[in-house]
């Protein structure tokens, strides 16, 4: 059994894919003990993936499935590998960002650590990105982190940080992304922060009229006030399929740019835990009082 | 939106002598109202076929515009034709030749959307709709029609629409369009136009027969072409994985869903009864999938090209009807479920991801039957197609 498992081991890291069907085989003819590390290693690897596949079916028209898809796996243990499959997801098509963000609303109101370390990383990635001067790697971070607000996810005071930032040495590029955050925010904004929200209109309007950015950018500011307005008129609501948390449930993460925070980097890559049992068990109870006791549990 | 400017700065045109670049787009000398559409579009610089073409288009030569999938292409035309139209007259100025009812649908869709702020009328012209409906909103007066040979040789035909007034016409996919299926119905086409209009022809591929058969309606056309060499979709990535038996596919392309970063995928398979099988099993995965093939309704296509775009469906699972000109932006990988059995598809297929320069990846399944087509593909593109690493999530 040593030499199939050592076989299988060869075979992924092989360097050529092998097809499933290959490795299952194989699979099946080896038995591991739970607490040794090949054991977990392999649990960690299947984890790993059903959270990555569950990020790469999820939509709004399947969410609540997905959603109890997800608590069944242990979230906990897999919130490194969570947040790695969300952010990369969404980097890669934005048009996205409020399935994902819904997604997180639901498990960050029953487990907020999720909620806590995706603001985490995603506020390290702004601040690597914007030093790089990467438009689109900036705008799709600023987007997420919108959506996020708008879902209760991350406190209004962020982004109007990051917009008072990018705002205090006007370029292009940093227009661009202050119209991203308020194309999503802005409402929010304005009902909870008016006398704010007309300051930063006022150094818009300044922009355009001090000829500060080039004509592109200036049709945008322009563009964005002709669209607010209407925006206003028709209120904003919630994407009714994406709208699944009840109030009382909000877990809002408060952040500020000052904090020195950390994206937690070791939570994404296996580490042998030597009470596996006891932390599953504990995990297990939580998935039962989410899911109600009648839904099985993933064996682990 | 961006375009991949690396690959573009590699480009090798063998063009007309003498081409002016146009390095932005206010250079070119756009009307402020068309401008707006275009940045507004997501734009923010030309790419190559457009800081040449465009300028050309404008000055009203006859011009002909090869460059590979996801360029600028459609854009490429609709600036140049949406500057050249008079919106103050309400007459058709312009029609647009397609070889598929999506694309010409398409096209609609990026005229409307380049022209926003400039209250353009655009009209698409496809078979499979109501002719009612074509003739009511064509006597509302159109400034441009986007259509399918068939339908609007028959409206013009019927004087639905009026071509006194039109300046230009554009062949988008000319070589499809110029093939043995539409080439009758384009030279009927063009006998109804007034002399001296302006053609632009399009295309990703021109075989030498097509550019041949263009000397008889264009006059001295400046060109703006890429050697064939050179389309090898840059800023794809192609990899092919031995799935060895066609029962190991399904597993395959599972795993690859629990590896890779996939946000939306377009699945291609041969037979139209496969399409039909993948699609069931993925839904029974839990998958928001959506399916085609030539043998559905216009109006039913219509819809689900509708819902993929939109995003309400992850995957699109097709036939090879689907596999021209059809752009969805966030489509990043390409799946042949089945291998292509004409090459020229091989290019159109997984031309539908990594479109405007984002990094797109197809991969191939091959059975042990498919690995010398797979060669002949390798060597007809000149290209190469690895196998696929181990490590696949760092692919993506």
């Amino acid at each position: 059994m040593y030499e199939k498992l050592q076989e299988l081991l060869k075979l992924k890291s092989g360097g050529v894919y092998v097809p499933p069907a290959k490795l299952k085989a194989l699979m099946a003819e080896v038995e591991l003990e739970q607490d040794s590390e090949e054991y977990q290693k392999l649990q960690w690897e299947t984890l790993k993936k059903k959270i990555n596949s569950i990020i790469n079916r999820v939509n709004k028209g399947n969410i609540k499935i997905m959603v109890i898809e997800l608590f069944k796996l242990n979230l906990f243990r897999g919130r490194g590998a969570l947040c790695k499959s969300l952010i990369s997801s969404q980097q890669l098509s934005t048009a996205y960002t409020d399935v994902y963000s819904s997604l997180v609303s639901v498990l960050n109101s029953k487990i907020p650590e999720v909620g806590n370390l995706l603001i985490r990383r995603l506020i390290v990635r702004y601040k690597r990105l914007l030093k790089r001067e990467d438009k689109y790697g900036c705008r799709a971070v600023l987007t997420f982190l919108s959506d996020l607000v708008i879902f209760h996810v991350c406190c209004l005071d962020l982004v109007m940080e990051i917009v008072l930032q990018l705002l205090e040495e006007p370029s292009d590029f940093k227009v661009e992304l202050v119209l991203e955050i308020l194309n999503i925010c802005g409402v929010e904004m304005y009902d909870n922060e008016s006398t704010w929200f007309d300051q930063v209109k006022n150094t818009l309007r300044n922009i355009l009229s001090e000829d500060l950015v080039d004509s592109r950018s200036q049709l945008l500011i322009q563009s964005f006030f002709d669209t607010f307005n209407k925006k206003l008129k028709e209120g904003q609501a919630l994407d009714e399929d994406l709208d699944l948390v009840d109030e009382d449930d909000y877990v809002v993460h408060k952040f500020s740019l000052k904090d020195r925070v950390q994206g937690d980097d070791q939570l994404d890559v296996f580490q042998y835990d030597k009470d596996y049992k006891q932390h599953n068990e504990k995990y297990n109870l939580l998935r039962k009082e989410i899911l109600g006791s009648d839904v099985e549990s993933e064996p682990e | 939106m961006e375009f991949n400017r690396e690959a573009d700065s590699e480009l090798k045109f063998k063009t007309s002598k003498k081409m002016p670049v146009t390095s932005t787009f206010e250079a070119m000398g756009l009307k402020e109202s068309l401008l707006r559409g275009v940045y507004g579009y997501g734009f923010s610089l030309p790419s190559a076929i457009q800081s040449r073409a465009i300028t050309q288009i404008i000055s009203g030569r006859d011009t002909i515009a090869q460059a590979q999938s996801g360029t600028g292409k459609t854009a490429t035309f609709s600036i140049g034709m949406l500057e050249v139209v008079d919106t103050s007259n309400k007459s058709s100025q312009a029609i647009v030749l397609s070889p598929t009812r999506e694309l010409a649908t398409q096209i609609q869709n990026v005229i409307r959307a380049l022209g926003d702020f400039m209250n353009i009328r655009v009209h698409a012209c496809v078979g499979g709709k109501s002719v009612g409906d074509d003739i009511k909103a064509l006597s509302k007066g159109q400034h441009i029609v986007s259509g399918t040979p068939g339908r609007v040789l028959d409206m013009i035909k019927r004087r639905n629409i009026n071509t006194r007034s039109i300046k230009m016409i554009i062949l988008d996919e000319a070589d499809e369009l110029l093939g043995k299926g539409f080439q009758d119905q384009i030279y009927d086409i063009y006998r109804y136009l007034p002399p001296g209009v302006q053609v632009v022809v399009v295309s990703a591929t021109l075989p030498k027969e097509v550019l041949n058969m263009t000397k008889k309606f264009m006059s001295d056309p400046v060109k703006i072409l890429v050697k064939r060499d050179e389309i090898t979709l840059e800023g794809i990535k192609q990899y092919f994985v031995q799935v060895e038996k066609e029962e190991w596919k399904f597993d395959t392309l599972c795993d690859l869903y629990d590896s890779l970063t996939i946000t939306q995928a377009v699945i291609f398979c041969n037979t139209k009864k496969k399409v039909d099988w993948l699609t069931s099993e993925l839904k029974r995965a839990n998958f928001t999938v959506v399916s085609m093939h030539g043998d559905m309704k216009q109006d039913e296509r219509d819809k689900i090209m509708n819902e993929f775009r939109l995003g309400n469906s992850r995957v699109l699972v097709s036939t090879d009807v689907w596999a021209r000109g059809i752009d969805v932006q966030q489509v990043s990988l390409v799946i042949n479920y089945d291998l292509p059995t004409d090459r020229e598809n091989y290019i159109h297929r997984i031309g539908r991801s990594g479109r405007f320069g984002r990094k797109g990846v197809a991969i191939n399944f091959v059975t042990e039957e498919d690995v010398a087509a797979l060669h002949e593909l390798e060597h007809y593109y000149s290209s190469q197609i690895e196998e696929m690493p181990v490590n696949i999530s760092s692919i993506m």
